[in-house]
């Protein structure tokens, strides 16, 4: 088990090295020039050269790479040109933001997703079955921009019940940053619970299925045990993955729904580094989503084999 | 073996038992009017090909059919009674309880993430309060009434760290955890080994004896029904084509759908040319369609003989066979090839 973690590990150190070398080509590939960019138009040109001097601007671009990799493999991931914060800060400053809303945006998505999955895979081809099918389609073509402004006019405009935007951090109101949170939470909740709406559907389908549920039933235990321990509890081996994926997808920051609602989280700090041109900040953000993803996968692969008995990870070599 | 006892109520009844299927071609005609007893004490085998709807008549009883796609009618008597048109709490109350079932592939029948403790206790826990203790003294027991040793230990195994045989002797002792006054062996011994299968036959005949239960053997393995079957029922496109004692229906089978069947097994002192014994040896063909039954005796398109003209337009009714034979000696055809009067 240890030696299976190690060995993760280690080969995600290797996925990491090849996702800073595309991030910092593909950097090299858009046009437009970070230091005028903070600096703008009418800069004096003693400034703006010291400044490109002082990022290594000017030095080849292997060697920026090189320079880049040795600070963040000692957990300096650089300054920002536009602010001239360490990279790490401003990461660290949005990450509790964002995992709020990540963590309440999958509570929303699997709280529409089981009960709904379940029902429809119970009633197959009934009305129920096919409202969870339209509705899921709907929420999957639904923009996340436009469930968003929906969401704010009603529940913010019309009834006034709820904030329309921005974040308190828990640890100064505990009550309004649940206020806060509900809106975007619903927002990007909404796609990720229709995606695995339908995984659940037909996870159930295929679980009810089985003969062991059947062996279960022939015991003469309760609809409701059976559904529980025998549908229910194999059909979510499965659904750990899907929803992994899902979680791993929303902690990497939902650019559009942090901008509609001014939820300063890691999409939104993401997105204006693209904006500035600032390359510390942009390859630091990119850097920390491979890591979000690779971390969530091992959780969940681990995960898998406290489900399901029958994976065992000593066994790989 | 002897004959079922005649005497004393049958444990289950079951009369002129239909099931069908709703399919998008039609209704698929599954089970088409069986009727059988089982005595406590005595084991009844169910013999046909996959298809001919042996396992679904079982599950029919049970109500363990989807009821969206399945019908099920006729009678089935259970300890006074009446099993068919019962509500799920009924039957639920009926099953573990009242008949247990064992079915054919222990692979795939335990759950593969839950505990061999977890699953027995489940069927203990569904008819009586029983403490977590009391479960685990009692799923011991049961584990070692099955013949699996180290019970302990066994209990927090997971069904992929067993053998087949093993497995199924888990599958057994769940069975018996409602001590149930009937049995239902569904092909439970055809996804195992062949040593393996002699010990699981073994080991129900065993508990048979022990429990006084009521055992139905569903099988394709006329092998296995020889050893073991007091009373035997051949079946055939949902129907009853010949019923008897076992020694009786092996020594002089009338139908040539059984002789077809028993065609592979040597036959002693045979009074028959040999000549007509080779045409039953083989049987071409493939059960019916149960959406698109053949007209008549089901069987006559595939049969050997066709005796007779209303094999094509009459289904033959099941009639006892002449008194020389035993009186349980029934049999649904045209052709008195036999020595049938």
């Amino acid at each position: 088990m240890t030696r299976y973690v190690l060995r993760r590990l280690l080969q995600s150190v290797a996925v990491l090295l090849g996702v800073s070398i595309l991030v910092f080509a593909i950097i090299q590939l858009v046009p437009g020039d970070p230091i005028r960019a903070a600096l703008g138009q009418q800069a004096d040109p003693e400034t703006y050269a010291a400044l490109r001097e002082r990022a290594g601007l000017d030095d080849p671009v292997p060697l920026q790479f090189v320079n880049w990799l040795a600070g963040a493999a000692t957990g300096d991931l650089g300054v920002s040109f536009r602010t001239g914060e360490t990279v790490l800060s401003q990461i660290l400053a949005r990450t509790p933001a964002t995992l709020s809303l990540a963590g309440a945006a999958i509570v929303v998505a699997l709280l529409i997703a089981i009960p709904l999955g379940t029902i429809s895979a119970l009633h197959p081809r009934s009305p129920v079955d096919w409202f969870a099918s339209l509705s899921s389609q709907a929420g999957l073509s639904v923009p996340d921009f436009w469930l968003g402004i929906l969401l704010i006019l009603l529940f913010a405009g019309t009834l006034g019940w709820l904030p329309s935007s921005g974040y308190t951090p828990f640890t100064e109101d505990p009550v309004d940053w649940a206020r806060h949170l509900i809106l975007p939470a619903i927002t990007a909740g909404v796609s990720s619970g229709s995606i695995l709406t339908r995984f659940v559907r037909s996870s159930v389908l295929e679980s009810l299925g089985q003969d062991h549920v059947r062996t279960a039933r022939a015991k003469g235990m309760r609809a409701r045990d059976v559904l529980t321990w025998h549908v229910l509890r194999n059909a979510l081996v499965p659904l750990v993955t899907v929803a992994g994926v899902q979680l791993a997808y929303l902690l990497s920051g939902v650019v559009v729904v942090e901008y509609v609602f001014a939820w300063p989280g890691l999409g939104q700090l993401a997105f204006q580094a693209v904006e500035s041109r600032d390359y510390p900040l942009l390859q630091g953000t990119v850097l920390l989503f491979a890591v979000i993803f690779l971390v969530v996968n091992l959780v969940v692969d681990l995960a898998y084999a406290r489900l399901d008995p029958r994976i065992s990870y000593r066994s790989a070599r | 073996m002897s004959s079922p006892p005649t005497d004393g109520a049958p444990l289950l009844s079951v009369r002129d038992l239909q099931v069908s299927f709703r399919t998008r071609r039609g209704p698929a005609r599954v089970v088409n009017g069986l009727s059988f007893d089982v005595h406590a004490g005595c084991t009844l085998a169910v013999v046909g090909e996959s298809g001919s709807g042996k396992s679904v008549s079982s599950l029919a009883l049970l109500g363990l059919l989807p009821d969206a796609v399945a019908e099920v009618r006729g009678s089935a008597v259970f300890g006074g009674d009446e099993l068919i048109g019962r509500t799920e709490e009924q039957l639920r109350r009926v099953r573990g309880a009242g008949i247990g079932m064992v079915f054919q592939d222990p692979m795939t029948s335990l759950n593969p993430v839950l505990t061999v403790e977890r699953q027995i206790g489940e069927a203990l826990r569904a008819h009586e309060k029983v403490s977590d203790e009391g479960v685990r003294s009692r799923a011991a027991e049961l584990l070692t009434e099955v013949g699996i040793p180290d019970a302990a230990s066994r209990l927090r195994a997971f069904p992929h760290q067993l053998s087949g045989g093993m497995r199924q002797r888990v599958m057994i002792a769940i069975a018996l955890a409602g001590n149930p006054r009937v049995l239902i062996a569904d092909e439970a011994t055809t996804a195992l080994d062949v040593t393996v299968q002699a010990q699981i036959i073994e080991l129900v005949a065993r508990l048979q004896e022990e429990h006084g239960m009521g055992v139905v053997w569903i099988t394709h393995d006329l092998g296995v029904v020889a050893g073991i079957a007091d009373h035997v029922l051949v079946m055939y496109a949902g129907r009853c084509v010949e019923e008897g004692a076992v020694d009786d229906l092996f020594d002089r089978p009338e139908h040539p759908y059984t002789r077809g069947l028993l065609g592979a097994l040597p036959v002693v002192d045979d009074p028959r040319p040999a000549r007509e014994r080779d045409d039953l040896v083989t049987m071409p063909g493939l059960p019916p369609d149960p959406v698109d039954l053949p007209a008549g005796c089901a069987f006559h398109p595939r049969c050997p003989v066709r005796a007779d003209a209303r094999c094509a337009t009459e289904v033959p009714p099941l009639a006892a066979v002449s008194a020389d034979h035993g009186e349980a000696h029934r049999v649904a055809t045209f052709y008195a090839g036999g020595d049938r009067a």
